[in-house]
C-alpha cells in the first residue's frame, strides 16, 4: 500500500496547509518539503530494485472503481521501470525545487498557499505517473491543469499573470478535447482502460491499424497540449509568468514532460499502428524544436528565453518518440528535468538578485555571484550538449535516432537546432554573468536555500548523462521498455561529431557576437529588421490567433445561423474562445425579452417547428 | 384492481403534516417559525423510514404504483425537502409578513412530487402534476411585496397554463387512439398495434408539455425570471425538486408506455436534447445575476437528462438517476451558501461575490465544489454522471449528441469559473467576515464530502441505480 501513500502524503499536505498551517508560513512551507522528501524516500526502494533488474515485472494493484453494464473501470497504480524514472524525476527535482522555493518565495503574500498549491502540483503529477488506466491519466491530467492555472496566476493582481494563466489553461482543454476522444476510441476498440489490458489486445493484433492510429494521434493531442507543442505551443512562454521556481518544477522539468511520458507509456499504439502515425508526431516535434530554438533567438527576457529552449528539448522528446525511440526520448527527459530546472534556478537566482528580468540589465554578476555562475553555466554546457555533459548523451541519442530512421529533414532540423541553441544560450551566459556591467543596485549572492538546489543540480546536469554512456549495462536505452524498431542504442561517432562541431560554431558564433562593446542586438536589428522582427514576434502566432482568426470571425455574418461553425473555429481560436461563445450568448439571451406574449409566441413556435420536425420523420 | 389504501402511508404522513401547519397558523400568533421547518424536516425523515419499509405493488385501482424506481425518486424528494426546509430556516428572515403556510404549501408540493413519481396513469399523473404547479405557483409569488416575485408568478402562471394545455391535448390524442389512460395497458395496446399519426401527435405534445417541468427546450422560457424572482429556496426546489420529478414522469411514460416505439420518438428528444444543450450553455455565460446563470445551466443539464432518456438503456436510465443526486447536493449546497451570503449582502450578483474566499472560506469552497460538480470536473459527482450520460448516448450511437454533451461541457467549466475566479481571485469589495454557525457548517462539509464521494467512489450508488434501471428493460 505504499504506492498510495505517495498519492495520499501530498494532497493531506495540501488540505493541511489550506484549512490549518496557513497562517504559520514557515510550518506551512516545511510541512511541503516534508512531504516531498517522503515521497521520495518512498520511491527510492522501487529504484534500487529498477537498477538491479531493468526488465522489473510491473507492480500492480487496482481496486474496482465503478462497474455498471458494459463498463468496468479499475482504479490504480502501475509502477515499472518508465514509472521509476518519473517517480524519480517527480520527486528528486521536486524535492530540490521545494527547497529553493523557501528561500526565493521570501517575503512574498500568500506564502502558505504557494507551498499548498505546489504540494497539489505533486499530488497530480504523481497521479498521472502511477496511473494505470487511461481515465486515471485523464483525472489527474486535469489536475495537473489546475495546479498549472493556479500556480501561473500565483501574482493574480497582474493582469498579464491572469491573462497568462487563462490562456494556458484555456489551449490546454483544446489538447484534453483530442484526448479523452482518443481514450473513447481505445475504450471503443479494445474495450478496456487498463493500459496492460489495452496493450494485450493491440499486440494481439485484435484492433484495426487504423483505429490505432487514429487513437493514437488523438491521445497526442493531449500531449500536445500538455507539452506545448506545435500548434499550441503559445501557452507556455506566457507561463513564465508565475513565480521562477513554478517555471522549474512544472513547466521545465515535470508537467509538460507528462505528454511525452503519455506517449512512451502508449508507444505500443504507435508500434503497431500505421507509420504514417509516429511520423506526424516526430515532423510536430521536430518542427516544434527548430521554431522555438528560432524565436529564442530575439527574446530578451531571460524567462523567456530558457522557456523557448524548453520548447525546442520538449520537441526533441517528441520527435525521438515519434520515430519509436522511447528509450532516447525518456533519457532526454530525465537529463534535461536536471539541466533545465537548474538554469531556470539559476536565471531565478539571478533575477532575485537584479529585480529583473531582461538579460541587457544584467552583465558581470559572475565575480557577484560566483555560485550561481559556475552553477548555469555547467547547466548551460549541459544544455547546448556539450561533451561530456549530460545533454550530449541524451542529444546524441536522439539525433541518432533520427540519423538511424532515414527521415534527413528531422536529422537536419534537430542539428540546426543544436546549432542555434548553441547561439542563444552562450548569449545568455555571456549578457548575464561577462561583459559590461548593466545592473543597477547592488545584486549580492544568494541565500544557501537556493544554492545548495543549484549546486545539487548541477552535479547531476553533469553527470546524469553517463547512464547512457556506450556499453554501460544496464544502459538507459535497455532500461525503459521499447517497442521500437531500435535495439540497443549503438554510439554512432559520425553524428556525435556533427552536433559537437555545430555545437562549437554556435558557441562561437553566440560569442562573436555578444561580446564586444557595441549593442549587437541593435546591430542585428539594423542588418537583418525583416527576419529579427519575425523572430521577435514568435512568428506571429499570437498575432495569428488574436488578430487574424478572432477578427474575421467576430466580423463575419451570421453569428446565429452558423455558431455550429463558430463553434468549431473557437476551439481553435484560443483567446478568442471566450469572447466568441459570450457574443453567441448574449445573442441568445436576447430571446429572454421578459415580455409574457414574447415566451408564449416562442413556446408555440417551438411546438410548431419541433412537431412538424417529429412528423417529417414519422410519417 | 384493489384499492390498497396502506400502500399510500408515506403521502399520508406528509399530507398530514402540511394539514396539521395550516391548521395551526390559525392559532399561533405572527413570528418566526423556524419550529415548522424543523418539524417538516423531522416529517421527512420519518416519512423516507416508514417508505422503505413499504413492499412494493400498486394501490387505488392501478393509478398508484410503488416499485423501485419510485422508491428512490420519493427517497430523492424527501432529501431535497429537508434540506429546502433547512434553507428556508436560514432564509426567513427575508419574507416580510411572515406565514406558516410556506411550510405547509412546500410539504403539498412533496407530496405532489412524491404522487409524480408513483404515478402509472396519465390522469393520476396529470393531477400529480397540476398539485405541484399551482403550489409552486403560490411559492414563487410568496414575496408579495416585491413585484419581481409577483411579475415572475404571473409569467410562471400563464407559461404553466399554456404548457398543460399542450400536455392535456397530447394526453388526449394518446387516449383517443388507445382508449386507456393507464400507462401499461397504453403500453400493452401500442406493442400489439403499433403506432399512427395520431398517438404521435400526442406522444410530441406530451413530451414537449412535459419540458415545461424540467425547463427544457422549448418550453424553458419561463426559468429565467422565476429563477431569479423567487425566494432562494423555492428557486433550489424548481432546480432540484421539479427537475428530478418531471424526469420520473418522462421515464415513466416514454420508456414504459411508449418504449415500444422508440425509433419514433428519439428524434424529437434528440432534438430538444441538442437544443437544450446548446442554447441553455451558451445563453449562461453573459450572465451577471447567479439565480439567472443556474437557470439558463440547468437547461443545459436538462439537454443531458433528455440525453440519457434518448439512449433508452439500463447504463442511461442509471446515469440519469445519479445525474439527479449528484445535482441534488450540488444545487443545495450552493445554494445554502448563496442564501447565507445574501442574509449578509443581500445581492446575487456575481460582482458581489468577490473575494467571497477570503470573507468565508466555507461558503465558497461549497459553491466551488457544487459548480465544479455541475460543470462536471472530475473527481466529483458531476463528472461521473456527465460522463455515464455521454457513455450511454455513445453506446446507442448518438453520437451527435454525444460530441454536443462533451462541447458544452467546456463551455459550462467557461461559466462556473467566471464565479470561482470572481470568489478567489477578485479583492472583496466588503472585507467583514461572514459568519455561518455551527449547525449550518457541519452540514455544509457533509455536503461537501459527499459531492467528493460520489466522484471518487461511485461504486456502491452505481450499483444501486443500475440495478434499478435494470427493471424497466426486463
Amino acid at each position: 500500500m505504499d504506492v498510495w501513500a505517495l498519492l495520499i502524503i501530498p494532497i493531506v499536505t495540501s488540505v493541511v496547509i489550506v484549512f490549518i498551517t496557513r497562517k504559520w508560513k514557515n510550518l506551512s512551507s516545511y510541512l511541503s518539503i516534508a512531504a516531498v522528501i517522503a515521497c521520495f524516500f518512498i520511491v527510492l526502494p522501487y529504484l534500487i530494485e529498477a537498477l538491479g533488474n531493468p526488465h522489473m515485472h510491473g507492480h500492480e494493484q487496482a481496486f474496482t472503481w465503478l462497474k455498471v453494464s458494459g463498463l468496468h473501470i479499475k482504479m490504480g497504480t502501475f509502477i515499472d521501470s518508465l514509472t521509476v524514472v518519473m517517480l524519480c524525476i517527480v520527486t528528486f527535482v521536486g524535492s530540490l525545487i521545494h527547497i529553493y522555493a523557501r528561500g526565493y518565495m521570501e517575503g512574498e503574500e500568500g506564502y502558505s498557499r504557494f507551498f499548498a498549491c505546489l504540494s497539489f502540483f505533486i499530488f497530480a503529477m504523481l497521479g498521472i505517473v502511477l496511473a494505470n488506466n487511461l481515465i486515471m491519466i485523464f483525472i489527474f491530467w486535469e489536475l495537473v491543469g489546475l495546479a498549472s492555472y493556479l500556480l501561473i496566476g500565483y501574482y493574480y493582481q497582474k493582469p498579464s499573470a491572469a491573462d497568462a494563466a487563462k490562456k494556458a489553461f484555456l489551449v490546454n482543454r483544446i489538447g484534453d478535447f483530442g484526448l479523452i476522444l482518443g481514450i473513447f476510441v481505445i475504450y471503443y476498440a479494445t474495450g478496456s482502460f487498463n493500459f496492460g489490458e489495452i496493450e494485450h489486445q493491440v499486440m494481439a493484433g485484435h484492433v484495426e491499424p487504423w483505429t490505432m492510429g487514429l487513437a493514437a494521434l488523438l491521445l497526442f493531442c493531449g500531449a500536445v497540449g500538455k507539452s506545448a507543442q506545435f500548434p499550441l505551443h503559445v501557452w507556455l512562454p506566457d507561463a513564465m509568468e508565475g513565480p521562477t521556481p513554478v517555471s522549474a518544477l512544472i513547466h521545465a522539468a515535470t508537467m509538460v514532460a507528462a505528454g511525452v511520458y503519455l506517449l512512451a507509456r502508449i508507444s505500443f499504439l504507435f508500434y503497431m499502428a500505421p507509420p504514417e502515425a509516429g511520423i506526424v508526431v516526430a515532423y510536430v516535434g521536430g518542427l516544434t524544436a527548430l521554431m522555438a530554438a528560432l524565436m529564442a533567438l530575439a527574446q530578451s527576457d531571460i524567462k523567456k528565453i530558457i522557456a523557448y529552449s524548453t520548447l525546442s528539448s520538449l520537441g526533441y522528446m517528441v520527435m525521438s518518440v515519434g520515430l519509436g525511440g522511447t528509450g532516447p526520448g525518456m533519457f532526454y527527459l530525465m537529463t534535461h528535468a536536471f539541466f533545465k530546472a537548474l538554469l531556470f534556478l539559476g536565471a531565478g537566482s539571478v533575477i532575485h538578485a537584479c529585480h529583473t528580468n531582461s538579460i541587457w540589465e544584467m552583465g558581470k554578476l559572475y565575480p557577484k555571484m560566483k555560485a550561481t555562475g559556475v552553477t548555469f553555466i555547467l547547466g548551460s554546457l549541459a544544455m547546448m550538449g556539450v561533451f561530456p555533459f549530460a545533454g550530449f548523451w541524451s542529444k546524441d541519442e536522439i539525433l541518432s535516432t533520427a540519423f538511424d530512421s532515414g527521415h534527413w529533414l528531422l536529422y537536419g532540423a534537430g542539428t540546426l537546432t543544436a546549432f542555434i541553441t548553441g547561439i542563444f544560450i552562450t548569449k545568455i551566459v555571456l549578457l548575464a554573468f561577462f561583459g559590461k556591467k548593466r545592473y543597477h543596485g547592488n545584486p549580492h549572492e544568494s541565500p544557501p536555500s537556493m544554492t545548495i538546489p543549484l549546486v545539487v543540480l548541477s552535479v547531476f546536469a553533469v553527470f546524469a548523462g553517463l547512464a547512457g554512456f556506450p556499453g554501460l549495462e544496464p544502459n538507459f536505452g535497455s532500461f525503459i521498455p521499447s517497442h521500437g524498431h531500435h535495439g540497443p542504442h549503438h554510439f554512432n561517432f559520425l553524428v556525435a561529431g556533427i552536433s559537437t562541431l555545430v555545437v562549437f560554431a554556435g558557441i562561437l558564433i553566440g560569442w562573436k557576437l555578444y561580446t564586444g562593446e557595441a549593442e549587437p542586438a541593435h546591430r542585428l536589428k539594423a542588418q537583418y529588421p525583416c527576419l529579427y522582427k519575425v523572430l521577435e514576434n514568435k512568428f506571429y502566432f499570437d498575432h495569428f490567433y488574436d488578430g487574424v482568426l478572432v477578427a474575421v470571425i467576430y466580423n463575419g455574418i451570421g453569428k446565429i445561423l452558423n455558431f455550429i461553425e463558430v463553434n468549431i473555429f473557437i476551439n481553435f481560436l484560443i483567446n478568442g474562445f471566450a469572447y466568441n461563445v459570450r457574443v453567441v450568448g448574449r445573442a441568445l439571451r436576447g430571446t429572454i425579452t421578459g415580455q409574457l406574449q414574447h415566451y408564449a409566441l416562442f413556446m408555440v413556435s417551438g411546438v410548431v417547428v419541433l412537431v412538424l420536425i417529429f412528423l417529417q420523420y414519422f410519417v | 384492481m384493489e384499492m390498497n389504501i396502506g400502500r399510500l402511508i408515506p403521502e399520508f404522513i406528509m399530507l398530514g403534516g402540511a394539514f396539521v401547519l395550516l391548521i395551526l397558523e390559525f392559532f399561533i400568533p405572527k413570528g418566526p417559525r423556524k419550529w415548522a421547518g424543523v418539524f417538516g424536516i423531522c416529517l421527512s425523515v420519518v416519512t423516507a423510514v416508514v417508505l422503505s419499509t413499504q413492499g412494493y405493488g400498486s394501490a387505488l385501482s392501478g393509478l398508484f404504483i410503488h416499485d423501485a424506481i419510485s422508491l428512490y425518486f420519493k427517497l430523492l424528494f424527501l432529501l431535497v425537502t429537508a434540506l429546502i426546509f433547512y434553507m428556508t430556516i436560514l432564509y426567513e428572515k427575508n419574507i416580510e409578513n411572515w406565514r406558516g403556510e410556506f411550510y405547509s404549501l412546500m410539504l403539498f408540493c412533496t407530496v405532489g412530487f412524491m404522487f409524480l413519481a408513483s404515478s402509472s396513469d396519465f390522469i393520476g399523473f396529470y393531477v400529480s402534476l397540476e398539485l405541484v404547479a399551482i403550489t409552486l405557483y403560490i411559492l414563487a409569488t410568496f414575496t408579495r411585496e416585491k413585484s419581481k416575485s409577483v411579475e415572475a408568478g404571473l409569467k410562471y402562471i400563464v407559461t404553466g397554463a399554456l404548457s398543460s394545455g399542450f400536455l392535456l391535448y397530447g394526453i388526449s390524442f394518446i387516449y383517443g387512439t388507445t382508449g386507456q389512460t393507464g400507462f401499461t395497458e397504453v403500453a400493452a395496446l401500442v406493442i400489439n398495434n403499433g403506432g399512427n399519426g395520431y398517438l404521435a401527435i400526442g406522444l410530441a405534445l406530451t413530451v414537449l408539455g412535459l419540458t415545461f417541468k424540467v425547463s427544457g427546450m422549448p418550453f424553458h422560457v419561463w426559468a429565467p425570471d422565476i429563477y431569479e424572482g423567487s425566494p432562494t429556496p423555492i428557486t433550489a426546489l424548481l432546480a432540484a425538486g421539479s427537475k428530478a420529478a418531471g424526469f420520473v414522469v418522462i421515464i415513466r411514460i416514454l420508456l414504459t408506455a411508449l418504449g415500444s416505439v422508440r425509433a419514433e420518438w428519439l428524434v424529437l428528444v434528440s432534438v430538444i436534447s441538442g437544443a437544450s444543450l446548446i442554447f441553455g450553455n451558451l445563453a449562461a455565460m453573459p450572465q451577471k445575476n447567479i439565480k439567472r446563470m443556474i437557470a439558463y445551466a440547468g437547461v443545459g443539464s436538462a439537454g443531458y437528462l433528455f440525453m440519457a432518456v434518448a439512449a433508452a438503456s439500463t447504463l442511461g436510465t442509471g446515469a440519469l438517476m445519479y445525474y439527479l443526486t449528484t445535482y441534488v447536493f450540488a444545487i443545495t449546497g450552493s445554494f445554502i451558501a448563496l442564501v447565507i451570503f445574501y442574509n449578509s449582502e443581500g445581492s446575487y450578483t456575481i460582482e458581489s461575490l468577490a473575494g467571497l474566499a477570503r470573507r468565508s472560506p466555507l461558503l465558497a469552497i461549497t459553491i466551488f465544489i457544487g459548480f465544479l460538480s455541475l460543470a462536471g470536473v472530475p473527481p466529483l459527482g458531476g463528472f461521473i454522471a456527465k460522463f455515464y450520460i455521454i457513455a450511454a448516448a455513445v453506446q446507442q450511437g448518438l453520437w451527435a449528441l454525444a460530441v454536443i454533451g462533451v462541447l458544452m461541457a467546456v463551455v459550462a467549466m467557461y461559466y462556473f469559473l467566471i464565479v470561482i475566479r470572481s470568489m478567489y481571485l477578485r479583492p472583496a469589495i466588503n472585507t467583514e467576515k461572514i459568519r455561518v454557525d455551527n449547525y449550518t457548517r457541519i452540514l455544509l462539509y457533509g455536503i461537501n464530502a459527499v459531492t467528493v464521494l460520489l466522484g471518487m467512489y461511485p461504486g456502491p450508488l452505481t450499483d444501486w441505480v443500475m440495478a434499478i434501471a435494470d427493471t424497466l428493460f426486463v
